[in-house]
């Protein structure tokens, strides 16, 4: 579905990412992972042209879509939540969903996404007119990935959505990705700084250092001696 | 004489009344592209003259005047925008940069005009100044009236589209989050322009306004802009109702000062004002401290 291929890209003058390939199938859910710093939120910017590429190809089903305006990614069903500040604070929740849906013309169409939304998130149904920022840290994940959902993506780019949760909410969280995933039949790309849930929880992980992929594998790379060591010895 | 608190308070409410469509406008483009628009002032200043060439030198009837009056405003606004602010932006210019061109567009526009139209005073002359009438002690003549009921009812419509049209969300979602809008798949840049047509048309009105009560001269658009700044930033800046009560506030306190004082102190007191609200509440009355911006 997705293929980067031979990615070089970066900031400007600075190269971040050295010949980087990636790739996501159907359905599937794969996991970025590595140190602070290493490049793996610039791989997700490049793919929605934020970044200055150099060098390279990114293909979505089998159309170059490298340097894409926005629009022609949403349409071609890309969606992104960034890291950071990832929703209008001060816009009630109503309205940041309505942001999501806001291609969506007809209104019998957008109330039934709405209200299969609120199946995903009946939290966000019972506080529509709060703003965004009176939400708590998980509510705000929440509402973040219900409004990049509300523009029904065929691929999902998520940038450490568990930031800041518990890690009982993280396991929520991943148990949720996986049941969207199958419900919705949207591949998901994710970067996750819990190297431990990344790997057991997607289909497969990517591993990135330097702004290089260094590893990739399955479920089966929680045995690596170097991501024992280093990911899961307690240094990372 | 004793305290005329009648008078004051209507003179308030006259002068609020302008001050607040200008700082209203001011707002929502400082909101959406985050400098200070300072020739924003030389947009009322244009307007005022846009409308006296138009209705009294070339007798069009009023309300095509107006129309006409408004339309210039926001082009003026657009054009500004598309010539000046937006290749500095693109650029990415610091918003010491952004104040200065600002400061260099008020400084010119309110030239060119007199240039063209000279430094004596104008007057506009829609109607014969009629006598006022007595409302609870004050005196208020009609054209008053009409300009304060004129600008509550904007004033509330452009609070209304802010809040209930999606348009009035798109520009919001953008000023409170320009990066996330753009990933969403609005266009900042077009709303960023949106917000100088409609804030311009504003400050068309406002000059429109000012045109019928007071004289209109050349260098009135710097005055009234401090006025509408000192509002906005009063009562909060990206706050509508914030911006309006901040405005009423400001001449309020510049009527009621001008009692007391010379009326040459009448600047001052809003400095006075202003400084205390940067000083002691820098986010206006209507800001809220969790809406954490960078
Ligand atoms: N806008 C930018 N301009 C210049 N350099 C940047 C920019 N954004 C990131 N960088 C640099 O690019 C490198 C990779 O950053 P990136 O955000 O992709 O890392 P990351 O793997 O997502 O890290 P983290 O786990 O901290 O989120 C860092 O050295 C960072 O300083
Ligand atoms: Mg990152």
């Amino acid at each position: 579905m997705l293929t980067i291929q031979n990615l070089s890209a970066g900031y400007g003058e600075l190269e971040i990412l050295h010949n980087v390939n990636v790739k996501v199938n159907d359905d599937e859910i794969v996991a970025l992972i590595g140190p602070n710093g290493a490049g793996k939120s610039t791989i997700l910017k490049s793919i929605f042209a934020l970044t200055t590429i150099t060098h390279g190809t990114i293909t979505f089903n089998a159309e170059e879509i490298t340097q894409c305006k926005t629009h022609q990614l949403l349409e071609r069903g890309i969606s992104y939540v960034p890291q950071g500040r990832i929703n209008f604070g001060d816009l009630t929740i109503s309205e940041n969903l309505a942001i999501g849906g806001k291609d969506i013309v007809e209104k019998q169409e957008y109330s039934e996404r709405l209200a299969h939304i609120f199946t995903l998130f009946p939290v966000l149904k019972t506080k529509l007119s709060h703003t965004a920022f009176s939400l708590s840290g998980g509510e705000q994940q929440m509402l973040a990935l219900a409004r990049a959902l509300m523009q029904k993506p065929k691929l999902l780019l998520l940038d450490e959505p568990t930031l800041g949760l518990s890690p009982k909410l993280q396991k929520e969280l991943f148990t949720l990705l996986q049941h969207i995933r199958n419900l919705e039949h949207v591949s998901i790309l994710i970067v996750e700084q819990n190297a431990k849930k990344a790997i057991e929880s997607a289909d497969r992980t990517y591993l990135l250092e330097n702004g290089s992929i260094i590893m990739e594998g399955g479920k089966e790379i929680i045995e690596n001696p170097k991501i024992q060591q280093v990911y899961l010895g307690g240094s990372y | 004489m004793s305290f005329p608190i009648a008078q004051l308070l209507a003179n308030s409410l006259i002068i609020g009344s302008i001050y607040a469509l200008v700082a209203v406008g001011f707002s929502l483009i400082y909101s959406t592209n985050r400098f200070v628009h300072l020739a924003h002032g030389a947009t009322v200043v244009a307007a005022g003259y846009a409308l006296y060439s138009t209705f009294t030198l070339l007798h069009l009837p009023f309300i095509l005047a107006c129309i006409l009056t408004i339309a210039l405003s926001s082009v003026i606004g657009f054009l500004m925008f598309k010539a000046i602010y937006e290749p500095l932006q693109k650029r990415k210019s610091s918003t010491v940069i952004m104040l200065i061109a600002s400061i260099g567009l008020l400084t010119l526009i309110e030239n060119l005009i007199l240039l063209f139209f000279g430094a004596d005073v104008k007057t506009i002359g829609l109607l014969e100044v009629r006598q006022g009438i007595n409302i609870a002690g004050a005196i208020i003549t009609p054209l008053q009236i009409v300009l304060v009921l004129t600008s509550l009812t904007l004033l509330t419509v452009f609070y209304l589209f802010m809040k209930k049209t999606t348009l009035g969300r798109n520009l919001r979602a953008v000023a409170d989050h320009k990066e996330l809008a753009s990933i969403m798949g609005l266009n900042p840049t077009r709303l960023m322009a949106i917000s100088f047509i409609i804030g311009s048309a504003l400050a068309g009105i406002a000059g429109i306004l000012i045109a019928l009560e007071q004289n209109l001269d050349p260098s009135m658009g710097t005055d009234l802009m401090i006025k509408g700044f000192s509002g906005a930033i009063v009562g909060g800046i990206y706050s509508v109702p914030g911006s309006i009560l901040g405005s009423y506030l400001v001449g309020t306190a510049e009527n009621v000062g001008t009692w007391f004082l010379p009326s040459g102190y009448k600047n001052a007191i809003t400095f006075t004002l202003l400084f205390l609200f940067l000083l002691l509440r820098p986010k206006g009355i209507f800001g809220v401290d969790k809406g954490v911006r960078e």
